[in-house]
């Protein structure tokens, strides 16, 4: 077996899951009717005219959730790898892991205060 | 009959006979496979496990839930489509020909392509959204592998060293599919639904991802046959007989927070109740509200395969996977002396009961909390998740180092549920009044069964 032969079933498995993805929405466009009516396919918004286009600038606050996530979830990634070595790392490692989680808890404990996690304001 | 006595046999007999069917038939695919070629019986495995049992899984409870919702609120649910088979035209069949009929209807609908969609992203949305909850299951063992005649047959679709990390990084993908849906429809309320989507769905993937550190530290592993089979050892037993009685070092018993933890979380990224903001349907329908036919099926069936995913993983992290509590390794011995094939068909069928257990309980959740206001679900997720597990982090990495034998760890765990049954029990009726309440509210749940049963007659 070569290093690689394990990751053969999870690339089977990803092309499978594109290609049954595909095939169904790719059937679904050809068994249907196709009866064109410009109200029909219009933009549903509740049965009245549509008033603008949806392509306008929404909250940033969004977007502040995007940053923290990747701020986060990198700090939760890294301690994967620790978790698994965990035992042979013993105290030591516990206390490498505590010092760096202290900083991403000052991060959070910043946001927090800064109002950042608050969406109604 | 009476509804108990076929209730009973459903739920005894007939769930339990067709999934130990199944998997007889799954592990001989597999080993037919292995046999032909390295690897084929993960190939075969591919086959029945994802594209049959979840699949077909995934599609029932789409019913399962019709009829769940209508039980909650006394209604008699789906029963009106029928089979055009002599003898059975006039059975509702517990309303599951509405299942072929859903799917029939979904493909034979028109494809209503919006004129104002961006076209590539709007056909790529359902694409994203389903094809990364299908390949969730791939790392998921659904039984033991056996050895049969000098050849190794597993129960899984791919065995990697990474295994939970694959699971963590397929969910991730399916933000793409709902905030690409969401912005491609060019519909004020599908940005909404995507935006929020999106946003929740990454909140809650930090809690999710630390929710199982605490596990890992613990069993010193991130493989999930691994981490199944390390709860096979007893934390304490009775005896040293062929038969052992005692606490089985489950994740729930190790974990007890780290388990609600990671609960809400993942039930926060199948964004379903009290989650669903995004496609709240009483506001602003969803991320999908432009799609119509299959392309919104394949949201709807996404979310339910995500259903029996989350089941699949949850088994087997902290419900002991195919294990049984006690006994375990008297029966493995007891049913491999036999033939390994009973073995694994039996194991099978203990991992795809406790699944659907956990389904249940996940259609029980939804019907019973209200949904969380937008703002509560972000609170929830970086206030109270995130640091809650940090702290279950560190708490459990340092029990474990105490006592490399879990059992400080389970004597903490226990602690925690104990708490959680007082904290449950002191948020439970205290007034008369409110008992008395409780007890009207007790019988009116029996009394929807009374229409049910009156249909099936």
């Amino acid at each position: 077996m070569t290093p690689l032969a394990p990751y053969l079933p999870i690339a089977a498995v990803l092309g499978v899951a594109g290609v049954l993805a595909v095939a169904i929405s790719a059937i679904a466009t050809f068994l249907g009717p196709k009866r064109f009516d410009p109200v029909k396919f219009d933009t549903f918004e509740c049965g009245n005219e549509p008033i603008g286009s949806a392509r306008q600038r929404f909250a940033v606050k969004f977007y502040v959730v995007a940053l923290l996530f990747i701020v986060f979830d990198v700090e939760a990634v890294f301690l994967y790898p620790w978790a698994v070595n965990f035992k042979a790392l013993g105290w030591f490692g516990y206390m490498e892991m505590v010092v760096f989680a202290a900083t991403v808890v000052v991060g959070l404990i910043y946001v927090w205060k800064k109002g950042a996690l608050e969406l109604e304001s | 009959m009476k509804r108990p006595v076929w209730m009973s046999i459903l739920i005894f007999g007939v769930i339990p006979g067709i999934f130990a069917g199944i998997q007889a038939a799954a592990y001989v695919l597999a080993w037919l496979g292995q046999k032909l070629f390295d690897g084929g019986g993960y190939l075969a495995n591919m086959l029945t496990l994802m594209l049959v049992v979840v699949m077909v899984l995934a599609t029932l409870l789409v019913l399962a839930e019709r009829k769940w919702s209508a039980l909650m609120q006394d209604r008699v649910g789906p029963n009106v489509a029928r089979l055009p088979i002599p003898g059975l035209s006039k059975n509702p069949l517990f309303g599951l020909p509405h299942v072929a009929a859903d799917v029939l209807k979904m493909l034979f609908k028109e494809d209503l392509v919006p004129s104002k969609v961006s076209r590539l992203m709007f056909e790529l949305g359902p694409v994203l959204a389903f094809a990364p909850a299908f390949a969730l299951f791939a790392v998921v063992p659904a039984g033991p592998a056996i050895n049969w005649d000098g050849i190794r047959v597993p129960m899984v679709v791919a065995e990697p060293d990474f295994g939970i990390l694959y699971l963590f990084a397929i969910a991730s993908l399916a933000v793409y599919g709902t905030s690409l849906a969401g912005w491609a429809s060019n519909n004020k309320f599908a940005l909404l639904g995507g935006v929020r989507a999106s946003s929740q769905m990454i909140s809650y993937e930090v809690g999710l991802g630390l929710s199982l550190v605490g596990l890992f530290l613990a069993f010193g592993s991130v493989q999930l046959g691994a981490l199944a089979d390390a709860q096979t050892q007893y934390l304490w037993k009775l005896g040293d007989g062929a038969f052992d009685l005692g606490l089985p070092a489950w994740g729930i018993f190790l974990q007890p927070y780290g388990f609600i933890l990671f609960f809400a979380a993942a039930s926060a990224e199948t964004k379903r109740a009290p989650f669903d903001v995004p496609e709240g349907e009483s506001e602003i329908i969803g991320y999908f509200v432009e799609y119509s036919g299959m392309k919104f099926g394949l949201f709807m069936i996404s979310e339910f395969v995500e259903v029996v995913v989350l089941s699949g993983v949850i088994t087997v992290l902290f419900l002991g996977g195919w294990h049984l509590p006690v006994g375990d390794a008297w029966l493995t011995a007891k049913l491999t002396a036999v033939h390994p094939l009973l073995y694994g068909t039996v194991a099978a069928t203990l991992f795809w009961l406790k699944v659907v257990t956990l389904c249940y309980v996940q259609m029980a959740v939804r019907w019973t909390m209200p949904r969380f206001r937008y703002d509560q679900i972000q609170a929830l997720g970086w206030k109270i998740l995130f640091p809650l597990g940090l702290v279950n982090l560190f708490l459990t990495g340092a029990l474990v180092l105490i006592d490399p034998s879990l059992r400080l760890l389970a004597v903490v765990g226990l602690l925690q549920i104990g708490l959680l049954a007082a904290l449950t029990a002191a948020a439970g009726p205290k007034k008369k009044a409110d008992t008395a309440l409780a007890h009207g509210g007790h019988g009116h749940d029996a009394h929807p069964a009374a229409p049910a049963a009156a249909a099936h007659h």
